[in-house]
């Protein structure tokens, strides 16, 4: 997969533009144009290019900055802690609320609770990602003067970009745990542990949610390209400075090793999210341990 | 044929009833869509006029407002209101056209990987897999800085990161579809594979295709609004949501409308969208009603 999304990158950003001429001032003259290609190895045919930049990927080396003149992959992990700390805060974020929502609309299905619910889910679905981060800006950081605007230093900083991604991936996870809970809920073994006595706290969170959770966990997983992507629009209207914020001025400066390097670090992380996700239900669910 | 369609659209129209929530929606999108539709006659303004004594004037409800402009102007003087009926002719063309290129594509393939198998499968699902877990919006920042803004690029690179969905669906259908009795009975009396597939596979398709269609188009919208937000979708002067938002986010700290008036109407559309979108579905498949 991996070397799928490295495939799909290479090519798109050579087969549109030739970075020489995007390197060097607009009066520069043809020799020049051809000194850097070749110092580049971009006389070279595609091919072997290409081959370059998978052996250098091998070892971890994308090649300098076009920019910072600083090495493409060193840039991008400087940048990971950031980019992981919003993600990560997001995503805790969106299971606080959207859990507790989920049991509660299942519990109280087709009442008042579940209809208000699905109302938030409903406009959280559709409101788009990047107004809502403006609006937050507007109404927390330049109508109510509480929160900063922009930028990263302090815990304020990042609670109004996480609440942004934790609106944007809580619809599904909400929806999910309420419909998971509803069949489980009508379950025997829930009736054998209500009719044991058992307290309807531990039926709901020791019994059903816990059931309810594994699903929860494998959309979760799958998500993780969503997440990225609402990364993307937050730190790119937050001034965030993490990896999604570099990729978006590379793209714009056209500084290739940058991007590349970053997408690389991108697909690897996906990989690792969806086998943590492996993991993680299989001891939720013993059933699927020897599957 | 006629007569027939119309009974089908009385039908639907009687169902959406029944789901009210359904009728919300569409009514919402049918207001849309006649904006987009009756632009020139409803805009009080040519949408690209410029008047710079009356720049910046403020919307009906604050003070100091010009009668002239019920939504007040932009930085170059341009009538708001206009600017935002004529948005809705983009927004919208562009939604619903990369909506059919996407589901085109990935009928298609959805289509040849479910009913072939073999290797032609593996080569799609695994294309699928990671055009899927990858950030959509890096693909599509990427192939725009590239490829140049405008119409044409947007449509087709937001028709080109929209498939994927759309094959996954179809596929897993057309396996499940593939190994029910009328379709095996229909292979055994010696239909054709092209027929089998028009004729007994496609149909039953339809409902679930509907449904993401609609799910997808709003997402569309907010697509293009955001690629147009960071000048890689429509290029100015032209009138579109994505654009009147970016111009307006630098006037964030005091003309907190002209961020907020571009950003409501996509949301009211994406909005509309998904409301339709939640009564199609509980139209279409009765298992996940009051679910």
């Amino acid at each position: 997969m991996i070397w799928g999304i490295s495939l799909i990158t290479f090519s798109l950003l050579h087969l549109f533009r030739d970075p020489a001429l995007i390197l060097l001032p607009p009066e520069a003259t043809k020799q020049d144009v051809e000194l850097l290609r070749k110092e580049m190895g971009l006389d070279k045919p595609l091919i072997v290019q290409y081959f370059k930049f998978l052996s250098g990927m091998a070892k971890g080396d994308f090649g300098k900055s076009f920019v910072a003149h600083r090495p493409a992959l060193g840039l991008v992990l400087e940048r990971m802690p950031m980019t992981l700390w919003l993600a990560a805060s997001g995503l805790l974020l969106a299971l606080i609320i959207s859990i507790p929502l989920g049991v509660l609309a299942a519990v109280h299905r087709n009442r008042i609770q579940d209809h208000s619910a699905s109302v938030l889910a409903v406009l959280g679905q559709a409101m788009p990602l990047f107004w809502l981060d403006i609006m937050l800006i507007i109404i927390f950081a330049v109508k109510l003067r509480l929160l900063p605007a922009s930028g990263a230093g302090s815990f304020y900083h990042i609670i109004l970009p996480a609440s942004g991604i934790a609106v944007s991936i809580l619809p599904i996870l909400m929806r999910l745990t309420r419909s998971r809970m509803i069949e489980i809920l009508s379950q025997d073994y829930i009736r054998t542990a209500r009719a044991k006595g058992l307290g309807e706290r531990a039926v709901l969170f020791r019994h059903a949610l816990r059931n309810a959770l594994i699903p929860v966990i494998t959309i979760l997983g799958f998500q993780f390209g969503m997440l990225l992507s609402g990364a993307v629009i937050t730190e790119t209207i937050f001034a965030w400075p993490g990896v999604a914020s570099l990729v978006v001025e590379s793209i714009f400066n056209s500084d290739f090793p940058v991007v590349q390097a970053a997408v690389v670090v991108f697909a690897i992380l996906i990989v690792i999210a969806n086998l943590l996700t492996d993991i993680t239900t299989a001891w939720l669910d013993p059933k699927l341990r020897f599957g | 044929m006629l007569r027939e369609q119309r009974k089908g659209f009385r039908k639907l129209l009687y169902l959406m009833r029944q789901t009210r929530v359904g009728m919300i929606g569409l009514t919402m999108v049918a207001f849309a869509l006649s904006l987009a539709l009756l632009a020139p006659f409803l805009s009080p303004k040519s949408p690209l006029e410029q008047n710079l004594q009356a720049r910046l004037k403020p919307p009906f409800w604050e003070e100091k407002t010009d009668p002239q402009y019920k939504l007040g102007t932009d930085q170059v003087g341009r009538d708001l209101l206009s600017r935002l009926i004529y948005g809705s002719r983009i927004s919208l063309s562009v939604g619903f056209l990369t909506m059919t290129f996407s589901a085109l594509v990935g009928i298609t393939l959805g289509i040849l990987a479910g009913f072939y198998r073999g290797p032609l499968d593996s080569i799609i699902s695994n294309g699928v897999n990671i055009m899927m877990s990858f950030p959509y919006i890096l693909l599509a920042i990427s192939v725009m800085a590239a490829a140049g803004p405008g119409y044409r690029n947007l449509v087709l690179v937001l028709g080109l990161t929209g498939w994927p969905i759309y094959t996954r669906l179809v596929r897993a259908e057309v396996i499940e579809l593939k190994s029910r009795d009328f379709v095996t009975a229909a292979r055994a009396l010696g239909g054709r594979n092209s027929g089998v597939i028009l004729k007994h596979i496609l149909p039953n398709l339809a409902s679930s295709i509907i449904v993401l269609s609609t799910f997808e188009l709003a997402r569309m919208i907010i697509r293009e609004s955001f690629l147009s937000f960071l000048g890689l979708g429509i290029p100015p002067p032209n009138a579109s949501w994505g654009g009147m938002l970016a111009e307006g986010r630098s006037y964030m700290l005091g003309l907190w409308w002209l961020a907020a008036i571009p950003g409501s109407a996509i949301f009211f559309t994406t909005l509309g969208i998904n409301l339709m979108g939640d009564g199609l579905r509980d139209w279409l498949d009765p298992h996940t009603r009051n679910r």
